[in-house]
């Protein structure tokens, strides 16, 4: 046989072997695509039962256009990452529904291409690349068969935890299509109020409602509820007219579905009209027929929740537990309750508390946010008298646990007993009154309105582009009342969705900065303070030169003056801080990375050629004696 | 056979250590692992929970530092014509194959038991999710073994041990840096989706990224180990050929 005829066979079973190799390959992955593990702490990849739900009860085909612009991923390693998880997890979807059920396009969109007018005509919303350019795109247009569609103007790498929430929204939103009709009542905060065209970013909560539902404004003056309404949201009524305590009295014995915010003392309204302007209106006389109570006067503290925040003190801003501003844990949030399920951390500021009446059997009282069992409250009118430091120093632990939210839904009783307008021309407007419910209500009260404002619960850097994609939650408030939104319209397939990922995780380098400024914030808290207070100062000696035409006394000029030396003593100072922050934070980067790159690496040799010698030793001393017990035989 | 592989993987594994090379190869590894982690990978500015920046360089690291542990595997044995010697003992060529393979594949394995310090240290530095990196691991130590066969067979057709890692370093190249999509792409038009599969089944790429970030799958195992055993199959051929 020649080399050739000896050669054919085994090129013939190579290939063969190439072959089996490639088949086995893509049976596998064609056969067997959702064989995959999630080896993730938080099960990222692993699509919740309520997503899974809403795959599977698509109507019509999905089609997702990715517009991801590769230069952004090639410029920005932090963009390469979450861009790749999207893309995983947007397949992970199609993997799951089927690859009929939604299609993915990813597209390239290169400036002054085609597809880069459809990405802007579609509401993507340019990125900047390193030069200042804004033609880089990473969003998507979610649509399907029937012609409805979503658009994510951009993903943000902040709300990777709400990726898995945001996309089975959308997807359950295109799918059925009709948006409820959320009646809202909020005249004390401007909920609604757009400032030259764009809505303001602290109440970035009705973008995220807008998203998924219709609001109706109401007035809080109105006598009847509009029959269309599918939920009625209160938020802190200053005044409560007796037109409208009839009309929602009326409303949840007709089997209404009411979300109140009753807050005792507002400290949004506090900071932006002053502490007497805090205060809301008593709806009590409506609260004891759907039994429970509000107290006016008890604002609830807890130690154990209190935040870590830096209050103003006699000698200075310093960092203390504030026994007012709480952070809600999971143990304090009804987890039983599917519309508080899942929820882990939550703010309140400045809570009121919510009391059951225990003698109501017709009426169940559910609690789905509370403190501690340490819990203790203080007089609201001491927060009118008395700032932060005070207020922390004498808070005194309690033996209580308090309720800060709650649900409550049976038959009720009407606080009236008669239609409100009977003997005017306008009764016959109204529908007949009813002095009993004719259908279970639901009602859910919050004892704080605090919690809704986005500064309280979010990063809003990214909203004016992208008010609902762009907002970026820090703590659970958002979806709290989106939740209950959720649960009151009967939304039980959205109803599971929650974040997937811890809040605020850090990179290394944020980690170490925060670690550095940390170590200088006192000093520089108390910089800044004196600095404030000295260029207040300033401004008012400047006020008063100018409007007062006698010149200042020598004492005064020196005054000014030495307020003068100060300032800029104060502001070198914080120039110094700032300097002194920047230079130990690189100092500590390139420490980790000499670290890492060159000692670690060194002692690693040093160690293993010393375990190897003394290993080579012993071996030669085993060595040397067998050949001696050799010689000596 | 398990017993003569077992005893060539000790011979080899001990022969690393006679001479500089197991130390240099371990700083270097060391050295550039960091280098790229820190510098390439953006350490401190990635979200590193998953130590993204130091596994995603991996591949490109091993594949410059285990071609120079599988180099003088084969190739010293045909230069200094000990090859013979060897193929006529009575051991199989199986156990030979396997026991040289397991060798590199252990030193390997020791190289990714070095960077625990590292990691030790990052773990005071951010919380870490632990079972992710795991999987990136797993990752890289399936990189290992399928780049330590792909080693192994260059080198048994070679004489020369720089020739081997030469050649060991392109084809690692080949394997690890290169997208072959571009083939594909005819069949885009038939069906996307297929298209998109048969392109991460066989996209190296796309089947260590599904470890590093933590989502890997039975089609990853496959393509990775199918891969190990049809290189080490023409590593076994490679050597009947040459006795021949």
């Amino acid at each position: 046989m020649t080399n050739k005829n000896k050669s054919f066979p085994l090129i013939i079973f190579i290939l063969l072997i190439v072959v089996i190799f490639l088949s086995l390959n893509i049976t596998v992955r064609l056969l067997l695509p959702s064989l995959k593990f999630d080896m993730t702490t938080s099960q990222k990849y692993s699509l919740s039962p309520s997503s899974q739900k809403i795959l599977s009860s698509l109507t019509s085909p999905v089609q997702i256009k990715l517009y991801l612009s590769n230069a952004l991923t090639q410029e920005n390693p932090a963009y390469a990452n979450y861009a790749q998880f999207v893309t995983r997890y947007l397949r992970k979807y199609q993997q799951i529904a089927g690859a009929d059920k939604i299609k993915i396009e990813i597209i390239d969109p290169k400036p002054f291409s085609s597809a880069e007018e459809d990405a802007k005509k579609a509401g993507i919303k340019a990125l900047s690349d390193t030069s200042g350019q804004s033609n880089l795109y990473f969003g998507a247009v979610i649509s399907n068969a029937l012609g409805k569609s979503a658009v994510i103007p951009n993903f943000i790498a902040a709300r990777s935890g709400y990726l898995e929430n945001d996309i089975s929204r959308i997807l359950a939103k295109i799918n059925t299509g009709s948006h409820k009709n959320i009646g809202l009542v909020s005249p004390q905060l401007p909920l609604i109020t757009h400032a030259y065209g764009q809505s303001i970013p602290n109440w970035a909560i009705v973008a995220q409602i807008q998203n998924d539902y219709n609001i109706i404004e109401l007035s809080d003056r109105i006598s009847q509820i509009p029959t269309n309404i599918d939920v009625l949201l209160v938020i802190n009524i200053t005044k409560l007219s007796p037109l409208f305590a009839y009309a929602l009295d009326q409303y949840v014995l007709r089997g209404g579905k009411l979300i109140i915010i009753s807050d005792i003392y507002s400290e949004k309204k506090a900071a932006d009209k002053g502490k007497l302007s805090a205060f809301t209106a008593n709806l009590n006389p409506l609260f004891k027929n759907w039994g429970f109570s509000i107290p006016q006067d008890k604002i609830v503290g807890d130690r154990n929740l209190g935040e870590l925040t830096q209050i103003n003190t006699s000698i200075g801003p310093q960092t203390k537990n504030y026994p007012y501003w709480l952070l809600l844990n999971p143990e304090q949030i009804n987890q039983d309750n599917s519309a508080t399920q899942g929820l882990n951390q939550i703010r309140f500021k400045s809570s009121g508390m919510i009391v059951p009446k225990d003698d109501n059997t017709q009426i169940k009282f559910t609690p789905l946010l509370t403190t501690t069992s340490h819990a203790n409250w203080s007089n609201s009118d001491s927060f009118i008298k008395q700032d932060q430091a005070e207020l922390e120093n004498k808070f005194k632990e309690g033996n209580e646990q308090y309720i800060l939210g709650a649900e409550i839904e049976g038959k009720f009783f009407s606080s009236f007993s008669k239609n409100i307008l009977a003997g005017t021309p306008s009764e016959k407007k109204l529908p007949p009154y009813l002095p009993y419910s004719i259908a279970p209500g639901k009602i859910i009260i919050l004892a704080d309105s605090d919690f809704i404002v986005a500064e309280n619960w979010a990063d809003t850097s990214s909203t004016p582009n992208n008010p609902v994609y762009g907002l970026a939650p820090i703590y659970d408030n958002g979806s709290l009342l989106l939740r209950l939104l959720d649960y009151l319209t009967g939304k039980e397939d959205v109803l599971g969705l929650h974040n997937s990922e811890p809040f605020n995780i850090k990179t290394v380098g944020e980690n170490i900065y925060s670690q550095t400024f940390n170590k200088y914030a006192n000093a520089y808290s108390q910089a800044q303070f004196e600095l404030n207070q000295r260029q207040l100062l300033a401004q008012t000696y400047a006020k008063a030169t100018q409007q007062v035409f006698t010149p200042l006394t020598a004492q005064q000029i020196k005054e000014v003056e030495n307020n003068k030396q100060r300032i800029l003593e104060l502001q070198q100072e914080i120039n110094k801080l700032a300097y002194l922050i920047k230079e130990e934070n690189i100092q500590k980067l390139s420490q980790i990375t000499d670290y890492n790159i060159i000692y670690i690496p060194l002692l690693t040799i040093f160690l293993i050629l010393i375990i190897y010698l003394i290993i080579q030793k012993r071996a030669q001393k085993r060595i040397g004696e067998i050949a001696n017990e050799l010689r000596s035989n | 056979m398990l017993t003569d592989s077992l005893t060539i993987l000790k011979k080899e594994f001990g022969s690393y250590f006679r001479t500089p090379t197991a130390y240099i190869i371990i700083g270097v590894y060391l050295v550039i692992s960091m280098f790229s982690t820190f510098y390439s990978a953006y350490f401190f500015m990635n979200n590193n929970t998953n130590l993204i920046s130091f596994f995603s360089y991996q591949p490109e690291v091993l594949t410059i530092l285990i071609p120079a542990l599988t180099m003088k595997l084969w190739s010293d044995e045909r230069r200094s014509g000990t090859i013979e010697f060897i193929l006529t003992q009575p051991i199989s060529y199986n156990s030979i194959i396997l026991g040289k393979f397991s060798a590199a594949v252990l030193f390997g394995l020791l190289l990714l038991v070095l960077t625990s310090p590292f990691i030790i240290y990052v773990s005071f530095l951010i919380k870490l999710d632990w079972i992710n990196i795991a999987s990136g691991y797993i990752g890289a130590l399936l990189t290992i073994v399928v780049l330590t066969a792909i080693g192994c067979l260059i080198s048994s057709f070679n004489n020369n041990a720089v020739l081997a890692y030469l050649f060991s370093v392109f084809s690692c190249w080949l394997l690890t840096s290169l997208n072959y999509d571009f083939i594909l792409l005819p069949l885009f038009n038939l069906s996307e989706n297929i298209t998109y599969r048969l392109s991460q089944s066989l996209n190296f790429y796309h089947n260590y990224q599904d470890f590093i970030q933590g989502e890997p799958g039975l089609d990853n195992l496959t393509y990775f180990l199918s891969l190990t055993v049809l290189i080490l199959w023409l590593n076994r051929l490679a050597i009947d050929y040459k006795k021949q």
